[in-house]
């Protein structure tokens, strides 16, 4: 059950991120923002990286190999197994990987931007829905 | 048990995603207002070229394909966009990309059977010969995140509202790129710099337009 509401949690950020959502015309990586958060509550890195592959699958957007799909896929397999090494307490720790994840994604795909206003609003949105899912997710299986 | 059907599952979503050519294909709701400002920024680029007498805009004789748009990822570069038409429906390289007919948006810079892609006017390698205003006085458009003209000539005058126009060889001369939004005197040399805005918003772009040459 709880794997279940991990998949569902990716699985619906994953497609409202691949129709184009967007917040005064920035678009947050909802999809990495949830699998950041998720791979905190998934039970192995087996689950986290199958959440990962789920988000690509989602998000794939054309019939041939793309790079972007791929360092996706990368950073997110990372962040799953990172998650379980993580040391700090939980919530910290989903910011801090939040923000590693989206710097080395941005690192590989297109370094220049990281230091424009684009990228900083972006990380913003991505730390408000990255914290939303992982409070959501932390209710949610608090006690369980 | 769990654990196996989970590496099995892993197996099959790489083996999909990264070794098929399947995808979902994401069919996003048209938003009535894009196309309304779509027709509405047309409509004023066709009014503006007529307005500089001396640029004859030459028609295009070919036709233009109407192609829809992948979405890009990451979402916020706006560098280049991939569009859904390739080789087999007659896309080659280098035929610019309009949004609605008068403005141009980039150029195919690399063709797939199915697919295109699309060097944008945001990309920072993007550069492109451009006329500004009635005057129609020289500059050079610099791509980038926030697109500028330079090599303006100082005692040129320019003003905030101009429409730029490609004067690029081998596309249609008198293309509608934007207007001039900041004038930015104080540049080094001989030459000052504006900043270009766009009329159009490339995270909203649904559709363009592929001039067949």
């Amino acid at each position: 059950m709880k794997f279940f509401s991990l998949i569902l949690s990716v699985g619906v950020l994953s497609v409202i991120q691949s129709y184009g959502f967007s917040v005064f015309g920035v678009a947050p990586n909802l999809a990495l923002s949830a699998v950041v958060a998720a791979s905190f509550f998934a039970a192995n890195f087996f689950e986290g990286i199958f959440l990962v592959l789920l988000a690509s699958l989602i998000l794939k957007f054309g019939s041939g190999f793309e790079t972007g799909i791929l360092t996706f896929a990368l950073i997110g397999a990372v962040i799953a197994i990172a998650a379980k090494f993580i040391p700090w307490r939980y919530f910290a720790g989903n910011l801090i990987a939040l923000v590693i994840a989206v710097l080395l994604f941005y690192a590989f795909l297109n370094p220049g931007l990281i230091l424009s206003l684009v990228f900083a609003k972006e990380l913003f949105l991505d730390i408000v829905a990255s914290s939303l899912i992982f409070a959501f997710l932390y209710f949610l299986w608090q006690d369980k | 048990m769990k654990r196996y059907i989970l590496a099995v599952s892993i197996i099959i979503l790489i083996i999909v995603i990264f070794f098929t050519g399947f995808f979902f294909k994401k069919e996003r709701f048209f938003d009535e207002n894009i196309q309304l400002r779509k027709e509405n920024e047309n409509l004023k680029a066709e009014l503006q070229k007529y307005q500089i007498l001396s640029i004859k805009y030459q028609e295009p004789t070919d036709g233009y394909l109407t192609v829809k748009v992948f979405s890009t990822y990451p979402f916020n570069v706006k560098s280049q966009i991939t569009v859904n038409v390739g080789e087999a429906q007659g896309v080659k390289k280098l035929m610019p990309a309009l949004f609605g007919r008068n403005i141009l948006l980039g150029q195919v810079i690399e063709v797939s059977k199915n697919y295109s892609s699309i060097q944008t006017i945001f990309d920072p390698g993007w550069q492109l010969p451009v006329r500004i205003g009635e005057k129609e006085i020289n500059g050079l458009l610099q791509g980038g995140n926030e697109p500028k003209i330079t090599f303006i000539e100082k005692d040129k005058p320019i003003t905030v509202g101009d429409a730029v126009y490609s004067a690029k060889q081998g596309f249609p001369l008198g293309l509608k790129v934007g207007e001039i939004s900041e004038i930015k005197e104080s540049a080094p040399g001989v030459f000052k710099e504006a900043v270009l805005t766009t009329p159009f918003n490339i995270g909203a772009l649904r559709e363009v337009e592929i001039l067949l040459q």
